[in-house]
């Protein structure tokens, strides 16, 4: 039977989505009247979305510029982190003397958090006086988003089959070939896992980098209004946080399916 | 035709015992064969028996303890373009196309051939394994049995001084099988290159091989005999099951397979085989005393 409505995908989450409505909007009714109603919420900050690339100052733009400015920061971080992460994790995943001086020291830099990292990063970055703290955000999120990226591909060496290393000895591929025309074509479905994970908590670390550096973005824009006591624009930056990490999931899931090799 | 143009003399595997303490585990413990140059030869014994052993030493993905093995009068060590192997699983790249597969094998193989020369030269033996119409497949897209054509493909288009083939075609069904020997002994019967071919199928090592050389049971293990296969080529299947010297050559490779057997597993009641309704007598190998 062909479904009329597309119930599983569109309905139902919408059932889901209503129920977390109705919540909200029975709490701010109810025990916690300082937050505003859904309603309420979309009436203060409905300039954010209808103007989407104004700028009234630089704490005050639309949520499409504040995204901008997010994303370009995250973008950096991330590009980074793959940039550390991925020879990081080759090494990891092919030398068991690699693996052993630096898996301990990886295990324990790695719950380290966003906002731990960030004054060490102030520290390291004095020398460039007012972009200090920007290099130290950027340093924040690719320290915090490369430990996937770095485990990902070290699994995806590990995990290399023998049959594949052995056409490679018996074709007499050098050791770049074999890097270049068998190895990374193996391990690329796992540094794609690693890549999706690592955005995920990039942009997961945007909010605290922000928060703390001020320059603007959905994190310092949040962290204004928290200062302000203006309830409404948070709970409206939670909401765009949250479907912009979705949309970039979503993209990084179809990337990876993409470079699906096996 | 040049004899001994492959030497393996005295060859021997063992590992270190794996306590720390004892005696070294000795898999293939004196191998000595020596193969003329366009021989067939195909290795038969029971599994864990060491074969594969001896042809992984021969591909150079592993060394031996001691011996020397010498190609074309070359001493050889580690793996080499001058050898190529088809592997049980096919071990194609599956990120890659059958003819991006073959095509790794001739940029290596051929590095001084012209680009158009080298994707002829894939092409020529992509359709001499009747892969014509699949060349642009990735290995997911093919059958077992074409992915493995794939393979003998791949090993041919090295034109190597000697093929090793690992048990190719024990993945495949009887019928696949029976197509593939087909193919791989036309193709083998144009270039008339070296073969070593390792088997657990009588018939099969019958079949493809000038002599069928029986390895005794591992650990330990070395040549039980060899046997020549006196059949003419270009073989044909049909005739080949109606001759009474099949049968009997047959039977004396059965016999000398199940006599290992019962040395080294002896068990009550001899295990009945369907396929060989064997009369003791026609049992003649020459075990050449190296049974335990």
């Amino acid at each position: 039977m062909k479904k009329l409505f597309p119930f599983d995908w569109l309905v139902l989450p919408m059932v889901g989505i209503a129920c977390a409505m109705l919540v909200w909007y029975g709490l701010s009714k109810t025990i916690t009247p300082k937050v505003p109603t859904p309603l309420a919420t979309w009436e203060e900050c409905k300039v954010y979305v209808l103007e989407p690339f104004a700028k009234r100052s630089e704490l005050d733009q639309g949520v499409l510029n504040f995204t901008r400015y997010s994303l370009v920061r995250v973008a950096k971080g991330f590009f980074l982190a793959v940039l550390i992460g991925v020879p990081t994790g080759f090494l990891l995943g092919m030398s068991p003397w690699f693996f052993k001086c630096f898996d301990l020291l990886f295990q324990i830099l790695r719950p380290v958090s966003p906002l731990a990292w960030f004054p060490l990063g102030a520290a390291l970055f004095t020398t460039f006086k007012q972009d200090a703290l920007e290099y130290a955000a950027l340093f924040t999120i690719t320290v915090c988003a490369m430990w996937p990226t770095v485990l990902n591909t070290a699994v995806g060496v590990r995990a290399i089959p023998q049959d594949y290393l052995n056409v490679a000895k018996v074709l007499k591929l050098s050791a770049f070939q074999t890097l270049w025309k068998v190895m990374l074509p193996a391990v690329l479905p796992y540094m794609f896992t690693g890549f999706r994970l690592s955005l995920g908590i990039a942009w997961l670390v945007i909010v605290a980098a922000e928060m703390l550096t001020g320059n603007p973005g959905i994190g310092s824009f949040l962290n204004q209004e928290y200062l302000a006591g203006h309830y409404a624009p948070i709970i409206f930056c939670i909401i765009i946080i949250g479907v912009v990490g979705f949309i970039l999931d979503r993209i990084m899931n179809v990337v990876e399916r993409r470079f699906k090799t096996i | 035709m040049t004899s001994n143009y492959l030497s393996i003399n005295g060859l021997i595997k063992s590992y270190p015992p794996a306590t720390g303490k004892g005696d070294r585990l000795v898999i293939v413990d004196g191998f000595d064969l020596h193969v003329d140059e366009g021989e067939f030869i195909t290795l038969i014994g029971h599994s864990g028996c060491g074969k594969s052993t001896v042809l992984m030493i021969l591909a150079g993905l592993s060394t031996q303890t001691e011996g020397v093995i010498t190609l074309g009068g070359n001493t050889l060590t580690g793996p080499g373009l001058d050898r190529g192997i088809v592997f049980q699983s096919p071990c194609l790249l599956p990120w890659l196309t059958a003819f991006e597969n073959v095509m790794l094998s001739v940029d290596q193989g051929k590095p001084d051939w012209k680009k158009a020369e080298r994707r002829d030269h894939a092409m020529k033996y992509l359709s001499l394994v009747g892969l014509q119409d699949a060349v642009h497949k990735k290995p997911a897209e093919l059958s077992q049995g074409m992915r493995q054509r794939v393979g003998i493909a791949r090993a041919f288009a090295l034109q190597p001084k000697l093929l090793l083939l690992d048990e190719p075609f024990g993945m495949l069904d009887s019928l696949t099988r029976i197509e593939l020997q087909q193919v791989l002994l036309d193709i083998w019967t144009q270039e008339r290159m070296t073969a070593v071919m390792v088997t657990h199928d009588i018939d099969e090592a019958i079949f493809m091989a000038d002599r069928v050389v029986m390895m005794t049971n591992g650990p330990r293990a070395k040549i039980g005999d060899i046997v020549p296969v006196p059949f003419a080529r270009p073989r044909s299947r049909g005739e080949l099951l109606e001759s009474n010297e099949f049968y009997a050559l047959r039977e004396r490779l059965v016999g000398f397979l199940e006599e290992l057997h019962h040395d080294h597993a002896p068990k009550p009641e001899p295990e009945p085989t369907a396929a060989t309704p064997a009369s003791p007598k026609l049992v003649t190998a020459p075990l050449s005393g190296n049974l335990s």
